[in-house]
Formats: structure tokens, sequence, C-alpha cells
């Protein structure tokens, strides 16, 4: 049964190919030439000028004629000639992307794997891989048109256009030197640039895999990722990331998804939890982590992943992508410190998973300012989110009342409302060329936090039309690597 | 330590039952536990009427009798008590801090969980700078083995 539900979104998804390939028949647009222009614009996707050319004076011949005006901008994706792409930042982007799925796969697998009981590690870690399979195919063939073209009219302010739908796009043109870019990103390819961006969905929606693990059906996990990246993810990177997203007019700033990741992964699990319902024997049973050892690895791989996180969001190699990098590290510093010293005081010992998590809650809370702000602000985003995030997994977590299992909303959810409310404080105009701002911050925070909730509790509605939500008690009881994959640990 | 002929009379006792019924048991727990002395007792009665072991029911009202009495007071060496007192009036002794009450496992501020004991960062760090605060001289010793990861992995 579950697996026709499955066989049917696969159909779906080939007929729409299919469909796109036969009536794709139109050439390339015509690509606007010459260098682009830097953007210093609210997304997070800020754009570094190609080097003017200086003209040096001719000492015999005539002086050159002024340079031609420089053409208009991108405002779409479109051709360009390869002479124009910039290699450093290109190369850069391109590690970047990397690093960001080295931190889901296997960074996300084994910080989660680590933490829940032996019957469940390898679901999880099969969560995450599947996830990543599922959104990467939906990003090309959908996902990555609705976030990442500016669509038209007044809807283009809430949903991309159909410019990149079904794998069309991310040219490279051999005889011609002509790549497609993306407007947003004019000095890489689009292959590059869409690529960074598909990391992000994938690790967004793995985070949400921490809120249900133990219970949620695997193929109703298929099936609500896969609609959970369509109708929640890409839209609101299509509000926070692109020129003509609203929340991006409206200046809310993000650097590198301290809204579109962490606060919509945060509230999305929190539906999920409380949706799904409690584990059996929660509250009541101690649910021993299986390896704290593997969330450690998975942690490590977080804390280096997260640079190409941050500084990757600078889309190219230059001193503000150095400056998101070193802002990033001491931010992980002092949410591990600040975290250990909250447990320590409250419960007399520090623990590794708290010198984790806090480092982590650090990470998420930096996130939306890695751009933005000074290292010294950054000292003061890891202090305060290794406190509240903290609270946010104990003490605001009694008060939730929710088996938010691995502390998703916790750690990220608090962790990215915390660093998007401080990059409107902390925002400097010397560093970004924008200045922040706290009632814009919160109203953009609370946006997503709406618009998350409200969709993914449709999400999981729809899917409980095709699939159940969870799995029966037998199958929790005996653990979901025997009961949905037939797999066992070793040992 | 129990007293010698208390494991002496436990030692014989283990050796006939061993070789009348089979049955094995600590000589060593026998001479320190009551519970376990009276229990071997009954045994052995019970196998003296049963298997026609008079010897049995013999040593085990030896055992029960030997059990009932306390045992001596240890015997401490002459050098060992001559050290102590030097050592005492070079040194007075320092007063012990109340010990800790057991009984009642201390709870975390603010959640009813129990939790472990201290490591004494507190009172290594902001005692020195703030001086002692009443309520972590006041903390009870916390429960190690209260039960963790219940409702929350952190």
């Amino acid at each position: 049964m579950h697996m026709k539900s499955f066989l049917a979104w696969v159909l779906f998804f080939c007929v729409g190919l299919a469909s796109q390939q036969a009536l794709s028949q139109a050439p390339a647009a015509p690509a606007a030439s010459a260098a682009p222009e830097a953007a210093a614009s609210a997304s997070e996707a800020a754009t570094v000028a190609a080097p003017a050319p200086v003209a040096a004076p001719a000492p015999v011949v005539a002086a050159p004629a002024p340079a031609a005006s420089a053409p208009a901008p991108l405002t779409h994706p479109g051709l360009v000639g390869a002479e124009t792409l910039n290699g450093a930042d290109t190369a850069w982007m391109m590690t970047s992307t990397a690093l960001v799925l080295l931190m889901t796969l296997p960074g996300i697998a084994l910080f989660y794997g680590g933490m829940v009981r032996k019957k469940s590690v390898l679901n999880v870690m099969a969560c995450v891989i599947a996830i990543c399979a599922v959104v990467s195919l939906l990003w090309f063939a959908v996902g990555y048109s609705i976030a990442f073209t500016p669509g038209s009219g007044a809807l283009g302010h809430y949903l991309g256009g159909s410019e990149r739908l079904w794998f069309t796009g991310l040219d490279y043109v051999k005889d011609a030197q002509k790549v497609a870019v993306s407007h947003i990103a004019p000095n890489i390819p689009e292959s590059v640039y869409a690529m960074f961006q598909l990391t992000f969905a994938i690790i967004t929606a793995a985070l949400v895999v921490g809120s249900f693990v133990e219970r949620m059906r695997f193929s109703a996990m298929l099936i609500f990722m896969s609609l959970w990246t369509l109708i929640v993810y890409a839209p609101i990177a299509h509000w926070v990331w692109e020129p003509n997203g609203w929340l991006a007019r409206m200046g809310a700033l993000d650097f590198a998804g301290g809204s579109v990741v962490h606060i919509n992964a945060g509230i999305a699990g929190l539906v999920c939890a409380y949706v799904l319902g409690p584990r059996h024997g929660y509250g009541r049973e101690p649910f021993t982590p299986f390896n704290l050892g593997l969330t450690m690895a998975g942690a490590g791989m977080l804390w280096v992943g997260w640079f190409g996180f941050n500084a990757g969001s600078a889309v190219a190699s230059d001193g503000r992508a150095g400056l998101a990098m070193a802002v990033t590290h001491i931010a992980a510093a002092a949410g591990a410190l600040s975290w250990m010293a909250a447990e320590w005081m409250v419960r007399g010992r520090p623990s590794l998973l708290g010198l984790c998590s806090g480092l982590v809650a650090g990470l998420v809370a930096i996130t939306p300012a890695a751009g933005f702000v000074s290292p010294r602000a950054a000292l003061v985003f890891g202090l305060v989110a290794g406190m509240a995030c903290y609270w946010g997994a104990t003490g605001l977590k009694r008060l939730l009342n929710a088996d938010d299992s691995l502390d998703v909303f916790g750690v990220h959810g608090v962790g990215g409302i915390v660093g998007s409310l401080l990059t409107g404080v902390f925002a400097s105009k010397a560093i970004s060329g924008v200045e922040g701002d706290l009632l814009t911050q919160a109203i953009g925070a609370g946006s997503v936090m709406l618009y998350s909730l409200f969709m993914t509790a449709v999400a999981l509605w729809v899917t409980s039309l095709f699939v159940s939500l969870r799995v029966s008690e037998a199958s929790e009881s005996d653990g979901l690597d025997i009961t949905q994959h037939a797999e066992r640990l070793g040992t | 330590m129990p007293s010698n002929e208390k494991i002496a009379i436990a030692a014989h006792l283990h050796v006939l039952l061993r070789r009348k019924t089979g049955r094995v048991t600590d000589t060593e727990w026998m001479a320190s536990n009551r519970e376990y002395a009276a229990e071997v007792a009954r045994f052995a009665r019970e196998k003296s009427v049963e298997d026609n072991h008079p010897d049995l029911a013999v040593w085990a009202d030896k055992l029960e009798e030997i059990m009932a009495t306390p045992d001596p007071k240890p015997r401490v060496p002459l050098v060992q008590m001559v050290s102590e007192a030097v050592k005492e009036r070079a040194v007075p002794a320092p007063r012990e801090a109340p010990p800790p009450d057991r009984l009642t496992p201390a709870r975390s501020i603010d959640t009813e969980e129990e939790v472990y004991p201290e490591s004494g960062f507190i009172e290594s760090t902001f005692g020195a700078i703030f001086g002692d605060s009443e309520s972590h001289r006041d903390r009870k010793h916390r429960d190690p083995n209260a039960p963790r990861y219940v409702k929350s992995l952190r």
C-alpha cells in the first residue's frame, strides 16, 4: 500500500519530466553580457563586482574612448560569457557545496544516529540519506525554480517562476563559451549556485527528522518531506533570498539561513512532534542514546561544514567570506562553553552531549548574522545562544510538552529566533552596507514561523491521506531498524 | 571482618553440607550475614531430618549460637595507636562537614528530577568570588543512580 503511494509520486515526477522535455524547444534566453555589478542586497547572496577594467593612459595613440555604459544587471537567470565568471569564487563555492553536503552526509546522520536508541539508529540514517536523494531530484525538478527565479507580478514576491522547472537551465555551451548564471550570483555558474542551494534544502529537511525519530513510518516520511520541501522550504527561501521576495524587499537580514533553515526546521519539527504524538514510554522510561561518540563525530562535521554554510553564503572568496568564517567559529566556541556552563550549574556536571549541543546552538545563532556582524558580536551570539538553547531543550521543552525527540525546536528553532533578533541589533553597516532593524527581523522570523507551522501541518495532513504517519505500537517497540528496513546494527 | 571462630564453624558446616547434601554455600558470607547464616542453618536441620544426618543439626546449632554473639572489638596494633596519638597532638583534626543527607535525593532548581552529585565548580569558582552561597552549602548530595534520559536527552 505504501509502496504504491510512493510509486505514484515517482510516476508523477517522470511524467512531468518527460512533458517538459517535449515542450522545451525555445533557445536559451539571450544573455546580458559583460561584468555584473556588485549588489549590496538584503539577500544572503551578496555578489562581488567583477573588477572594472582600468583605463591605462595611452601615450601615443588617441586616448581610448570612454567605456561603453555597463550593461544592465541580470534580473533573471540567463547565459553569460564564460570569461565573466570568477574562478576563485567558483572554486570556493564548489568547496562550500561539498562542505555543506558533508554536514548532512554523514554529519547529521551521525549526530542524530548517536542520540537515538539502538533499535532505530539505522532508520535515522536511512531517513537522512533518503531525504538527500528525494530532495535532490525535487530541487532540480521544481524547488530551485520556485525558490530562486523572480517569478512575475505580485505573485513573484511570494513564489518563483517556471524558468528553471524540470531540470532546465544550468547550461554550459562549450563552443560559444556561454554559461548559465543566476541573477543572484552572476560570478559563478548557475549549476554551482543551484547545487549550493540544494545542500541547504537537503539539510533543512534532514534537521526535521530529529523531531519524529523512532516512530514515523518511512514511506510517510518520504512523502511528507517531498511535500514539505516544495510547499514550505522553497517558498520561504524565495521570500528571504530572492531579491524579489517580500521579506528581502522589506529588508529582513538572513545571511545564511537563520530563518529559512533553522526557524523553519524547528517549527516544522515541533509540529511533527505534536501531530505524531510522543513515543511509547516517553516520560517514564529512559531513552538512552546509542552512542554519543557518533554524536560527537557528527557535531565535529557540523562545526567544520558550517564554514561552507556561512562563509559560502558570501558567494565569493573574499574578505566577507573570511569574516563569516571567523565569526562562525567564535560563535560555535562560545556556544559550547555557554551551554556547558549552564549545564554544569544546573545538573552539577558538564556532558559531551551538552558540549555538542552548545556548539550547534552557537552555529545556529550566528547563521543569519555571519556576513553582517563583527567577531566581538559573534561572541555575544554564541554566549546567549548557548544559554537560550539549553533552556529551549530543557525548561521550554517541558512547557511545550511535546516529544521533540532530539530537540530540533529547542536548538534550531530557539537558536534561529535568537540569532535573527540579535542580527537586528548587531548588524553593522560598515561590514555589510546594510543596517539591521529589530522590528523587521521580528516580522521576518514571525512570518516564517507562522507559515511553517501552518503549511507543515497541511503537509502532514495530506501525507496522512495516503499512508499512516506512525508505525504500529509493536513496530515501535521492536524498533524501526528491523520493522522498516529489516536490518540490525552489527553488535 | 567476622571472628575466626565464626569462620571456622561456617567452614565446617560448608564442608558437611557439600559432602552430605551436595549443597554449595558461601563460607565467608555465612560468617558475616545473619540472615544467610539462619537460612543455611534451617536447610541443614531440614536435611539432617530428611537424610538422617544428625551432625548437620549439631553444627547448625553451633552456627546459630556463634552468630548470636557480638564480634569482639578489633585489636589495634600498639604502633598504630602511638602514631595516631602523636599526630593528634601535632595537628588538630579538622572539623568535618556534616554528613550528607542521603535519604532525600536532591532535585534540580528548575525541575523536579533527581540530578547527579556536584562537581565542585560552583564552590571552587563562584564561591571564591562571591563567597559561599547558602543554597550551595545546603544543597543535598544527589543520588548518582538517578535516572537520566527520561523525558529529555539534555
